[in-house]
């Protein structure tokens, strides 16, 4: 078993949509124009912001979603380059200087949109990097994805996302601590994570 | 690039969602490169927003107005000439000499909404150079129609200060969120509301429309657009009827015992019953009806004081009948039972009934509410002062009502604003379209022929933008206005000038949603030739002749607001500030209102209103008669019986949506890219009738104008209504905007603009309506 296993958790009874998470994913890691790497949907709505039912009888809910950083990930058995590799603390990894760019990962991924691909010289609003000083440079021809801040957690520092929840929704640390502040939350709240039965095993579980 | 070439400054974002989040700035190579949450000494106040992450893009606009402007071409042609600040400044200074010269000193107007609420370059920058010109200035006419209402019960007046802060919301049992979509607009609110929830405080959410914090609620009341005095009303009858009143807080906080004379509708007082006038009105006791002695007698003299009955009371010259406050309050609120109001309101009686006991019996209580803005906001904010009143929901934790709470308290204002007093004559936003007509005010001449718009964007904020172009803009010779990036304001200005980005300058911020005061550094350069607002009234003084009122640097002028005892008690000193950042001025979790003593005369809750008056004082009388005690007035325009809603028959709501703040943020690029269109919410019912598909292209329209942009079907919307994003710039809609269809209509109480007040119609734009957008 490996020592450490980092895991993501989001407080759906919490989340109210924000996106502030997702903001602060777009500037600390420099993302591109039109990149995402971290999208907050309306669950069960069919556009943001919009509820399932009928009036009055509705029901709202949003739902984050990132690379879940499966604990078996199609991505890396697709990718023909070992650019997408798992490393051992659980963290589903892209190599921008060994990717193709063939996209195998983003069609064994079973998740929708976790992943972008860079088809052109990415393009950026301002002409300086913003963001966190350490983040990778992103590549043309190469596929780009939440990291959960690898380079944060090297500082000690929580992924941007976690770290600005307004409401306080999300939460992240080690799955195999059992005395982490995510394993009493897995052990005593309800959780769903996506697509169980595709048999990944994410590492982002949702609280219901 | 290693981290140590990284230099982070402590700044405020200092907009008026009432937030003031605490930013840490980093900068690299002299460029802001991001915004990162701050701490607070205490972590649950720890706060930061998808718009306080966006400000690097913000600073970095391309658009950001670079240099002063002059107009060469017609107004809103945008036809520009670029020039000197020197020359700016001489052009300003020679106008407005000549101005106050031939029309008088009040000639120059100055006005300025809430574009930053930091202390020095913010909403209140110019109101010291106002002051000491002599000239007017315009009050902004917002979110004070409840405000009003519940500060005449608690004396706060022309304040916000009436809640508790808002952390101390997790001490409630009970939280009605009441017209305030909080998920939306104080997203650092929520938290508390969970944290009550989770430990077992029933949430209910009052509004029309379905929102994410409805979503969440224990329960959520859709009510009909507008009728909000009447829930809260029918809500206290009751209260009243069932007998869930305080009867103890009642005799002791509130004017509940007190007398109101039949002939005048004032409290009867001691001089009445002698007719000798008192030294002081201060020291001129309040009567009330002694039970034991079956006589009135001076309040501090009577142990047990009736709370109801009318009375004959002898005076030395005549007999005074008198009926107590409560017994009024009881008569008044009796027609508004569940039953009617739940006509008005469009909800089943048995909820009223229930909403009322819930308030009235698990508490603490509070109600979270946002601004009403409808014309009868004034009754709805009463209402809820008289719930408050007959509850003992204020002053205790987890009780609590009304607006923001204490700030400011710690800051001497008046040594800033008026170093020679108060000269400048303050004119209601809404009421200045009338002094242009007349060229009087209070009855006196009062020509205005400049305008210096600040900190501020009116065209895209305030109500009817075509008579704000068509009417006020034209009746004025000369608009300067100052800003960050090009707006709907700017475009129509005769010159424009540029201003700094708030971490471009020094300011100090405080609350009110946190305990905190803090220092906002200068983490920036200003941009290309922008200006500190402080600075550009430096010059101009100095034009004026003014100079030596503003002899004073950022950091002398934030001493002068904090060099006093209170601020030197709570440690808050310009060193704190510089050595420490942030100091803490108030309580954690601070309760207003803790000993019970009001800011009203009585040091009471005057849900009676012994002598109703405007919010601001304009010269015109109203009548008192309708105003001592809430009566349900329906809005002026969006209400069913209204003429104009056969024509018209939708209620027509500007929301206020995560992405924008008021209209600032409205040309960030990763905001657009999540949010890259105004659309229009519209019931999937009503958009049946109207043949109207998701996505169409629409044109909302009343007799005031119209706006096109597509629509969006959505069951959270209420049928009968339609919801317009607030914020957008006219370049951002199809053609027309949002603004165009709001009311100016005056409310001579409260002097408020009722941007939910208005009613109009959906339909599908056609092609030949699309002409109307080449007229503008």
């Amino acid at each position: 078993m490996a020592d450490k296993r980092y895991g993501m958790l989001v407080d759906m009874q919490r989340c109210i949509g924000c996106h502030t998470c997702a903001i602060a994913c777009k500037q600390g890691n420099n993302l591109p124009n039109d990149v995402w790497w971290n999208r907050v949907l309306t669950f069960g709505g069919p556009a943001m912001d919009t509820p399932h039912g009928s009036f009055p009888n509705l029901e709202m809910k949003y739902l984050t979603l990132n690379c879940q950083h499966c604990e078996d990930p199609p991505c890396v058995a697709a990718c023909p380059a070992q650019a997408t590799y798992k490393r051992e603390d659980g963290i589903v990894m892209q190599d921008y200087e060994i990717c193709l760019g063939c996209r195998m990962c983003i069609m064994a991924c079973p998740y929708t949109q976790v992943r972008s691909y860079n088809e052109k010289n990415p393009e950026y609003y301002l002409d300086f990097q913003v963001g966190d000083a350490w983040v990778e440079k992103q590549q043309k021809g190469t596929v780009t994805k939440c990291t959960f801040c690898h380079n944060r957690l090297d500082k000690g520092l929580q992924p941007n996302c976690v770290e600005v929840c307004p409401v306080r929704a999300r939460y992240f640390g080690d799955l195999e601590d059992k005395n982490s502040e995510v394993s009493i939350l897995l052990a005593t709240r309800k959780y769903t994570r996506l697509l169980e039965n595709k048999g990944t095993g994410p590492s982002v579980f949702y609280l219901i | 690039m290693s981290d140590s070439e990284e230099k982070i400054y402590s700044c405020m974002c200092s907009g008026n969602c009432q937030s003031r989040c605490r930013l840490h700035v980093h900068v690299r190579n002299g460029k802001a490169v991001k915004t990162q949450m701050a701490p607070f000494p205490d972590s649950r106040y720890n706060r930061v927003c998808l718009r306080g992450l966006s400000h690097v893009q913000r600073i970095y606009d391309p658009d950001r107005l670079k240099y002063p402007m002059k107009r060469i071409g017609e107004r809103g042609e945008g036809k520009w000439e670029r020039i000197s600040w020197d020359e700016a400044i001489d052009l300003i200074c020679t106008r407005f000499k000549s101005y106050q010269q031939e029309f008088g000193k009040q000639s120059i107007a100055f006005s300025g909404v809430s574009g930053s609420e930091a202390y020095i370059h913010g909403a209140y920058s110019s109101y010291r150079l106002a002051n000491v010109m002599h000239a007017t200035q315009t009050e902004h006419s917002l979110d004070m129609s409840d405000t009003h209402g519940l500060g005449r019960v608690l004396g706060t007046g022309n304040t916000w200060n009436q809640s508790n802060d808002r952390a101390d919301l997790v001490n409630a049992k009970t939280i009605l969120i009441w017209a305030a979509n909080i998920t939306d607009s104080h997203p650092h609110d929520w938290r508390f509301v969970l944290e009550a929830q989770q430990k077992g405080a029933k949430i209910v959410v009052i509004d029309p429309r379905f929102t994410a914090c409805a979503a969440r609620a224990d329960q959520w009341i859709s009510l009909r657009p507008g009728s909000d005095p009447a829930l809260a009303m029918a809500m206290a009858q009751v209260i009243l009827s069932e007998k869930l009143y305080d009867t103890n807080y009642l005799l002791a906080h509130t004017v509940a015992p007190f007398l109101v004379r039949e002939d005048t509708g004032r409290f009867l007082r001691h001089s009445d019953l002698t007719g000798v006038k008192p030294e002081k009105k201060s020291r001129d006791p309040y009567i009330v009806w002694d039970n034991q002695t079956g006589c009135g007698s001076m309040l501090d003299q009577v142990e047990n004081p009736a709370l109801e009955g009318s009375f004959n009371i002898p005076g030395e010259t005549t007999e005074f009948k008198v009926t107590t406050a409560f017994s009024l309050l009881k008569k008044s609120m009796s027609v508004y039972t569940p039953e009617y109001a739940g006509k008005l309101c469009e909800i089943e009686p048995h909820i009223i009934q229930d909403l009322a006991r819930l308030y009235a019996a698990n508490t603490p209580a509070s109600i979270y509410n946002g601004f009403i803005q409808y014309d009868n906001g004034v009754q709805t904010g009463h209402a809820w002062g008289i719930l408050a009143s007959l509850t003992g929901n204020i002053g205790k934790p987890g009780a609590s009502v009304g607006h923001i709470g204490r700030v400011g308290h710690d800051v001497n204002f008046a040594k800033l604003f008026f170093p020679e007093g108060k000269k400048s004559t303050t004119i209601p936003w809404v009421y200045l379209k009338h002094v242009l007509k007349t060229g009087q005010f209070y009855n006196k001449a009062h020509p205005i022929k400049a305008l210096f718009i600040y900190a501020s964007n009116v065209v895209c904020n305030a109500t009817n933008q075509n008579e704000i172009l068509n009417t006020i803009f034209p009746a004025l010779d000369f608009i300067v206005a100052a800003d960050i990036v090009p707006t709907d304001t700017t475009k129509y200005a005769d010159l424009v000038l540029p201003v700094c980005h708030w971490f471009e300058m020094l300011d100090i911020v405080q609350g009110p949603f946190h305990p905190y005061t803090a220092i906002s550094e200068k983490a920036l350069e200003p941009a290309y030739e922008s200006k500190s607002d402080m600075d550009i009234y430096r010059m101009i003084a100095k034009g004026m002749g003014l100079g030596q009122f503003f002899d004073y640097t950022d950091e002398e002028f934030i001493d002068m607001l904090i060099d006093n005892d209170v601020a030197r008690k709570e440690g808050l000193t310009l060193d704190a500030l510089k050595e420490k950042k942030v100091v803490q001025t108030l309580p954690t979790c601070w309760v207003n209102w803790e000993n019970n003593i009001f800011w009203t005369r009585s040091k009471r809750l005057e849900f009676y209103v012994e002598d109703p008056r405007p919010r601001l004082d304009c010269g015109i009388e109203i009548d008192k008669s309708r105003e001592h005690l809430p009566v349900f007035e329906p809005p002026i325009e969006a209400w069913p019986d209204h003429p104009l809603a056969k024509k018209y028959p939708l209620v027509y709501h500007t929301v206020r949506q995560r992405w924008r703040l008021h209209s600032q943020w409205f040309g960030t690029p990763w905001l657009r890219e999540l949010d890259p269109e105004p659309l229009v919410s519209i019931s999937p019912k009503d958009a049946k009738k109207r043949g109207i598909k998701d996505g169409d292209v629409v044109e909302v329209f009343n007799d005031r104008g119209h706006v096109v942009l597509k629509a969006r079907l959505s069951q959270a919307q209420r049928p009968g209504m339609v919801s317009v994003p607030k914020g957008w710039q006219r370049h951002q809609f199809i053609a027309g905007s949002y603004q165009e269809l709001t009311t100016d209509h005056v409310n001579t109480t409260s002097y408020n603009q009722c941007f939910y007040d208005v009613l109009c119609q959906v339909r599908k734009f056609k092609t030949d309506s699309r002409d109307r957008k080449k007229n503008g």
